[in-house]
């Protein structure tokens, strides 16, 4: 039954929120996706490798519909009482966050970087935001 | 583009939002360092928030959350609206921590203009999970 209502959610889904604040962002795509703590540990110590951080993009994006819909998640894991004063870890993949406000050749580029972290338990979100700003020398 | 020269613009910003979310507290500003080759910014930015609430769960049942750490003003039998009395209140800290590595490349499409950015982050909330 969960396999139906996956397939019958992932056909239906046309225009969601997300489709909206891709649009309004001037980059081709935009997502955030959630990976594991073994995932995110083993790009933190290998920072520098964006086909690593790809894969795993698109390795963790296969999964998306099971993991990241926070709804059903969310109803698996809030069982207070068992999880009182468990930790609450969230791991993302960001990919192109936040909005160019301008990037060119001969400026160089501002960059309003931001990261949403959606917490399951108790349903609120860390939001962080900040502004770069590359200077052409 | 040759030679770029990124900084963080004004101070790294970060909040909660969510349905029942305490007062804030920044035991440090929340901060971002980045660096730049020839083709790519990278960087990092990290931050710790403080979140205080009280938690008063009154005799019809329902959960109320107030900012800030006051359940002294709500012993256990205090009336709060008629006929509805204060059943428990606790106090509650929880601990809000994020790490991030960034970089925006700019070659992705030989295009300075259209840049990629990866972002690779965590988050963890310590403390109380229920409200």
């Amino acid at each position: 039954m969960f396999l139906t209502l996956l397939i019958l959610t992932s056909c239906k889904k046309e225009i969601n929120k997300d489709d909206l604040t891709s649009k309004s962002a001037n980059v081709s795509s935009k997502s955030a996706t959630k990976i594991s703590k073994k995932d995110y540990e083993l790009l933190k110590s290998n920072p520098e490798n964006n086909k690593l951080f790809d894969s795993l993009l698109q390795a963790n994006k296969l999964k998306i519909s099971k993991i990241a819909s926070t709804s059903s998640v969310a109803n698996a894991d809030d069982d207070s009482g068992f999880y009182d004063d468990a930790d609450d870890d969230v791991y993302y993949l960001f990919d192109n966050p936040g909005n160019i406000i301008f990037a060119n050749e001969w400026y160089g580029v501002r960059y309003d970087v931001t990261a949403d972290f959606a917490f399951v338990k108790r349903k609120n979100k860390l939001n962080v935001k900040y502004l770069l700003a590359g200077v052409q020398m | 583009m040759s030679h770029l020269d990124p900084t963080v613009s004004g101070t790294v910003t970060a909040y909660l939002s969510g349905p029942a979310v305490g007062e804030i507290e920044r035991p440090a500003q929340p901060y971002a360092n980045v660096s730049a080759t020839s083709s790519e910014i990278r960087g990092n930015a990290a931050g710790d928030i403080l979140e205080k609430r009280t938690i008063i769960r009154t005799t019809d049942g329902k959960t109320l959350v107030k900012g800030g750490l006051k359940s002294e003003l709500y012993e256990a039998g205090t009336e709060i609206s008629l006929g509805i009395s204060v059943e428990w209140a606790r106090n509650s800290i929880s601990l809000y921590r994020f790490d991030l590595t960034f970089n925006i490349d700019y070659w992705q499409n030989n295009n300075p203009a259209d840049p990629r950015t990866r972002l690779n982050g965590t988050a963890t909330c310590t403390g109380l999970q229920s409200n």
